[in-house]
């Protein structure tokens, strides 16, 4: 290889590496996935969210909470989720109040249709921590809900199934759910 | 041992299993058993749960049979293994069941309290793990307790002996 040879795969290397970059990087940001913080959920009651729920909800609406999932702290959320927050619940009960069957939380978006299901409460059940993740974005619409559990017990911390955003039913499906149908 | 009443013979095996190998739940339920089969070799939790769902001495129980069968002096095993850890497995200790939860714990510093979730079978467990105050039990938490969770204690399995007449 000469000098000029060289030089013109040097150029190309170099053009290759930024072009690998800046693909890198715009996909970085449409991956980027943020975690949903307790604190920017809301009341229900106090909400201009209207969202259908069952019957099964009625006796816990004063702790139900939406949570947007919002791209940035200053943009709209396009979805929210819906969920009873036990600890709120429970303030007011005795200790050893038994637990109930609380209706699961809903995804839900900007006109208050259900979109989507979690599995189990956010941000917590009476044991463990929910940290629900959420990214690849569509837009202002994640992609992707992601929900790991902290739990204490003997077998440890897991994971929920991935929520994946189904464009064409527009909803979330399970991840692997829809290839099974 | 064997003139002794059965559910006296099992309660005194767990107590003695749960002071012998307070760290080991693995230790723990491979001493119980071994009061009933005296040649039963050690094996980690991952090992053992799947060697009593195939081994025609276990038949596997429900977890609303587990009451009855244990008061009736039957030693039943059970546990849920774990691919990626250790597992963990218990022996169902003799006596009226009792409410799950009741007591709280702290995770990343926050108090939380397990709630009770209904009445279940008692357990004795041992772990090296004191995380979880459902982890340690010699017949004062249920069998629910050392999982500390519906969708995990969903997935526990449990195993009793067969007696020698086959039963």
């Amino acid at each position: 290889m000469n000098g000029m040879q060289k030089g013109v795969l040097s150029v190309a290397m170099l053009v290759l590496g930024f072009l690998g970059n800046a693909g890198c990087a715009i996909g970085a940001q449409d991956e980027a996935f943020k975690t949903l913080e307790p604190e920017t959920c809301f009341p229900l009651q106090s909400s201009k969210l209207s969202v259908q729920l069952s019957a099964g909800w009625k006796d816990y609406l004063p702790s139900v909470r939406v949570c947007p999932l919002r791209r940035e702290p200053d943009t709209d959320a396009t979805v929210y989720v819906v969920s009873i927050f036990v600890k709120d619940y429970y303030r007011d009960k005795p200790a050893l109040a038994p637990w109930e069957d609380f209706p699961k939380p809903l995804v839900v978006n900007d006109k208050g249709e259900t979109v989507g299901k979690l599995e189990e409460l956010y941000p917590s059940e009476d044991v463990g921590k929910m940290i629900l993740t959420f990214g690849h974005w569509r837009g202002h619409l994640p992609g992707e809900i992601r929900m790991h559990i902290r739990h204490p017990g003997v077998a440890g911390d897991y994971d929920l199934p991935t929520l994946i955003w189904n464009a064409e039913k527009k909803r979330y499906d399970k991840k692997g759910e829809d290839q099974k149908r | 041992m064997s003139n002794k009443d059965p559910v006296k013979k099992l309660k005194e095996a767990a107590d003695e299993a749960y002071k012998l190998y307070p760290n080991s739940c693995s230790h723990s339920a491979w001493y119980v058993i071994k009061q009933y089969i005296p040649d039963q070799a050690y094996s980690p939790a991952n090992v053992l749960l799947p060697h009593l769902a195939h081994n025609s001495r276990w038949k596997r129980v429900v977890v609303n049979e587990l009451e009855k069968y244990v008061n009736e002096g039957v030693l039943i095993v059970g546990g849920l293994a774990d691919p990626k850890g250790n597992g963990h497995v218990v022996v169902v200790y003799p006596g009226k069941a009792k409410m799950s939860g009741g007591y709280g714990a702290s995770i990343d510093g926050e108090t939380q309290q397990a709630r009770p979730r209904g009445p279940f079978a008692r357990v004795m467990s041992t772990s090296i793990s004191r995380n979880w105050p459902g982890t340690m039990s010699n017949g004062d938490k249920t069998v629910w307790d050392p999982w500390g969770s519906d969708k995990k204690f969903s997935k526990v399995t449990f195993y009793r002996l067969v007696s020698s007449d086959g039963k």
